[in-house]
């Protein structure tokens, strides 16, 4: 076969094809690539760029933040559907319009405990829900398209989305006919012939008059009694029958059928919430589940009673040493940090069990054993060490050494330089002065955060190597910097201070007694040390990351735990990528150091993008790190 | 504008005009010194934070405004400056900002060395307000400087030369964002000097009377939402979710003046608003603002009655 160039798209796919080895079943497609489904023949297709999966936090936060724009209320809880959005932005943010809608104009709670009630004396749960979706959005679209004029627009390209995808299949049911007769009109194209739509349509559009919660609830009871099911009210009683269910009646009831799969833990509260939530939807179209159930399938969470939990607490006491802080100071952390996907996570601060032991129990012993190795470690490899401090101290000092001197200019102003009087008169611009321009020099803090947990224990010496080093260099040239390692047990992210700030160099010695353990919540640690940083005086602040790339924390969940996921693969890369994207646009430098192992690599490149620095070697670590912080200094 | 009518207009206390007349009689401004005085672009609104500030500074106080972006501080400072008659110098701080260009230095004119006078130096001299803009980011060599001129001495001392008396007309009023990335707090020595003035963010009926003043031929129901994207967005930075980059109200008068050239308003809320955002995520959550509030269909010439 020859080649010949200025080939097309598919000339080089087929080409590629006949290169391949005719034995290359086409069941290959676990890893990176995935043959295209429609057509076997073609092979390697790379999976696109999904672009909704790699910012899903962002995306989540614009729907979140339509909702609130339009109630105005920023402690509502929305719930943005991800999976909608894959679909059509356009009907995802209008859902998110409607949901702050619902809460602008109604009484949210009230209006989905009556449906839990309605269900709970017999109605069906799909249809009803259905109804709702469909008279919530009869009694607020048109409301909210007058106190908004742009959601108008936004309706209108969702009504056509859910048209589109799924209008022939809603024409099938009942009530979803009507949502699509009902969105058609709204669209100005109306296609039904009967006089039962136009009766229907009718009933519908009284509700589009200004109500309250209760007239709506009244309407969804009506309509649900008249369209699906005439009998109710003899079978099962009716609206007022419905309102006086109380709380204990409903508690009491075996939700079990009502209950998916994957939300085995869930409670009355929780059904509630997703009523809430589904309610709001204007037309649920159909999902893909099957990712979703089978990640959650293959969950790995461990529940723990509350009795176990009250001990957790002394147990980390035991393990990593007590704390410095308050119960009152680690309270107000904890509230500052843990939210979000951290809520229900604990922070505990200390500086070791070496320096603050409860009792002397094994794992005193094993960190007194760690320290002496790291010592060991450092007498090994005692001339690299000190040739990388000496010359990562020679690289800053030269840079700043550069930065410090002023640079005197001949000016009009200033001071007076004698040896150029004699130019006034006879030089047009005689430049009597001299004036210091000060290059606009800036303090520098630099936080070191070390990964301590369970991965990092294969090179533990060589991290604390790594780390003495540069808090030596630091401290050579007197830049304040601070040294803190953190692993994740239970729910508690531990973070274990090696340095303050403004330590004497003295201190640098502690960081002979790290030792490693546990998980690694990264994202909680970098939030916790990163907002430290911000509040610093310094204009310049460096951030040092030492990880292996691997966040990982598949915590012990409480019962009742809000923990939506266990902390570990694209989740949690992405969560620590989104901490240290928001550092820094806060302007801090955050380097990524990373000496773990190679196939890793990928995802230490997701979570730091530009400014890592892989550690093949000690040799060469000052060379590595050296050259990004010289350019930090210099930009500074 | 009539100093009298503004005032009264936003019911701010007979008494204080009253003195305020009396101390703008009391210090009469040579032509030279009135030719400095400067019209501010807007009026302030706020009856409260105007009695707050006339008060302290006819007590000879120094005043310090701080709060976030877009809550008028500049706008205060000047209209101040404007409602007491006083030329006003507008001082900003940056590394090189130091007592050679506050108070003054050597040079060389008519053949001797002089003094090149520094503007807070001018401002003591000719009674002027001088206006200390994002004082925080004051390095130490200037808050040195600041420190002397704002205690009680109300005097200057220049080696070489005589001593600088600060005129009784001379006040100081520092602005400074809080809680703004890169600045620093400031030092309590030198916030003590100050009296301290919390800015609150804009309300719609401040929005309303600026909107209505730049734009009086706009249509009630297009002034409103208007009005409503701007407080949605200051309750967004507000509550942390967007930076302060979008909230920017003389983006948002000037995008609504190029539409009166007959720009589409989607388009001229993006130049003025959604596209000062450079995070492409934040720039969602402004337009979705801006798309609830501005339907497509809105051509400029509706916006105008």
């Amino acid at each position: 076969m020859q080649l010949k160039v200025g080939r097309t798209r598919e000339e080089l796919a087929e080409l590629a094809f006949e290169f391949l080895p005719e034995e290359a079943p086409p069941e290959h497609t676990n890893l990176k690539h995935t043959y295209h489904k429609d057509d076997d023949k073609l092979p390697y297709v790379p999976e696109p760029f999904d672009y909704i999966g790699e910012y899903q936090l962002e995306i989540e936060n614009r729907i979140r933040n339509l909702v609130w724009t339009v109630c105005g209320d920023y402690t509502l809880e929305a719930r943005p559907d991800l999976e909608l959005y894959r679909k059509s932005p356009d009907a995802a943010l209008y859902d998110a319009v409607k949901q702050g809608a619902l809460s602008r104009y109604f009484d949210r709670e009230l209006l989905s405990t009556y449906l839990i009630k309605k269900v709970y004396m017999g109605a069906l749960e799909k249809q009803l829900v259905n109804l709702a979706q469909l008279c919530i959005e009869a009694a607020v679209g048109r409301r909210i398209g007058a106190d908004l004029p742009g959601s108008a627009g936004l309706r209108r390209k969702a009504f056509e989305a859910i048209l589109a995808i799924d209008g022939a299949e809603m024409k099938q049911h009942t009530v979803s006919s009507v949502k699509a007769a009902f969105m058609e009109e709204e669209l100005g194209q109306r296609s039904y012939t009967d006089r039962q739509m136009e009766e229907r349509l009718s009933e519908l559009y009284e509700l589009c008059s200004d109500g309250d919660t209760m007239d709506l609830v009244a309407k969804i009871d009506y309509l649900y009694n008249h369209w699906l099911d005439r009998d109710f009210v003899r079978k099962h009683g009716n609206l007022s029958d419905i309102l006086r269910v109380s709380f204990d009646e409903l508690s009491d009831f075996d939700w079990k059928d009502y209950l998916t799969e994957e939300m085995m833990e869930e409670n009355l509260e929780d059904i509630l919430k997703r009523m809430n939530q589904e309610m709001v939807t204007t037309q649920k179209l159909d999902r893909q589940e099957e990712k979703e159930k089978s990640e959650l399938s293959h969950r790995k969470v461990t529940y723990v009673t509350e009795e176990e939990l009250s001990k957790v607490y002394s147990y980390i006491e035991r393990n990593f040493g007590r704390t410095w802080l308050t119960p009152l100071e680690e309270k107000k952390l904890n509230f500052t940090h843990c939210r979000g996907i951290h809520s229900d996570c604990g922070l505990y601060l200390t500086h070791g069990i070496l320096e603050n032991p409860v009792v002397i129990n094994y794992q005193y012993e094993y960190a007194r054993k760690q320290l002496a190795k790291n010592r060991y470690a450092l007498n090994d490899y005692y001339r690299v060490v000190k040739q990388n401090i000496q010359q990562l101290t020679e690289i800053f000092r030269k840079t700043l050494v550069l930065k410090d001197e002023e640079s005197p200019a001949p000016s009009d102003y200033g001071t007076l330089v004698p040896s150029r009087v004699w130019r006034a008169g006879r030089v047009s611009e005689p430049r009597l002065f001299v004036r210091e321009e000060k290059s606009a020099m800036r303090r520098m803090v630099v936080d070191i955060l070390i990964d301590a947990s369970g991965s990092q224990r294969p090179r533990q010496e060589q991290v604390v190597l790594q780390a003495y080093i540069l808090m030596e260099a630091l401290s050579n040239i007197g830049i304040p910097h601070r040294v803190t390692g953190f692993c994740t047990f239970w729910d508690y992210t531990i973070l274990q201070r090696y340095r303050e700030y403004d330590d004497d160099r003295r201190a640098n010695d502690r960081i002979f007694g790290f030792t490693t353990s546990s998980n690694n919540r990264d994202g909680l640690a970098v939030r916790v040390i990163g907002s430290d940083l911000l509040n610093r005086s310094e204009e310049k602040k460096i951030l040092l990351i030492l990880s292996d790339g691997r966040p990982y924390d598949v915590i012990a969940n409480r019962p009742n735990a809000r923990n939506p996921q266990p902390y570990r693969g694209s989740y949690a890369i992405r969560d620590t990528a989104t901490e240290i994207r928001r550092l820094r646009n806060n302007g801090v430098a955050v380097l990524g150091i990373f000496a773990g192992e190679p196939e890793d690599l990928e995802a230490e490149k997701r979570i730091f993008g530009k400014d890592f620095a892989y550690i093949k070697d000690l040799g060469n670590f000052c060379k590595v790190t050296g050259r990004y912080l010289k350019k930090q200094m210099e930009e500074s | 504008m009539d100093v009298r009518t503004m005032l009264a207009e936003q019911g701010v206390s007979e008494g204080l005009i009253c003195q305020l007349e009396d101390f703008r009689k009391k210090h009469p401004l040579t032509e030279a010194q009135a030719a400095k005085v400067v019209t501010p672009r807007m009026p302030f609104y706020g009856k409260e934070i105007l009695e707050m500030a006339i008060a302290a500074l006819l007590q000879g106080e120094n005043l310090l405004l701080t709060g976030p972006k877009a809550t008028g501080k500049n706008v205060l400072a000047e209209n101040l400056a404007w409602l007491f008659n006083r030329p006003s110098y507008n001082v900003s701080f940056h590394v090189n900002t130091g007592s050679a260009e506050l108070i003054g230095t050597d040079t060389f004119r008519n053949n001797q060395v002089e003094l090149r006078k520094g503007t807070i130096c001018l401002c003591a001299e000719e009674g002027a307000f001088g206006i200390l803009d994002e004082i925080n980011m004051a390095k130490n060599e200037a808050v040195s400087v600041l420190h002397a001129i704002l205690d009680d001495r109300r005097y200057i001392d220049i080696p070489g030369y005589e001593r600088v008396i600060l005129s009784d007309a001379c006040r100081f009023i520092g602005t400074m964002n809080y809680g703004y990335a890169g600045t620093r707090e400031l030092n309590e020595a030198l916030v003590s000097r100050f009296l301290v003035i919390e800015m609150p963010p804009q309300t719609e009926a401040t929005l309303e009377l600026i909107l209505r003043r730049d734009f009086p031929g706009m249509r009630e129901d297009r002034l409103e939402q208007f009005v409503g994207v701007f407080l949605d967005l200051q309750q967004k930075a507000a509550n942390g979710e967007i930076s302060t980059k979008a909230l920017d109200l003389r983006g948002m008068i000037a995008a609504i003046r190029t539409m009166e050239s007959g720009l589409h308003p989607r388009t001229a809320m993006g130049m003025g608003l959604v596209n000062k955002c450079f995070d492409s995520f934040e720039k969602d959550i402004v337009s979705d603002v801006v798309m609830v509030r501005i339907p497509e269909e809105w051509k400029a010439e509706d916006i105008f009655a």
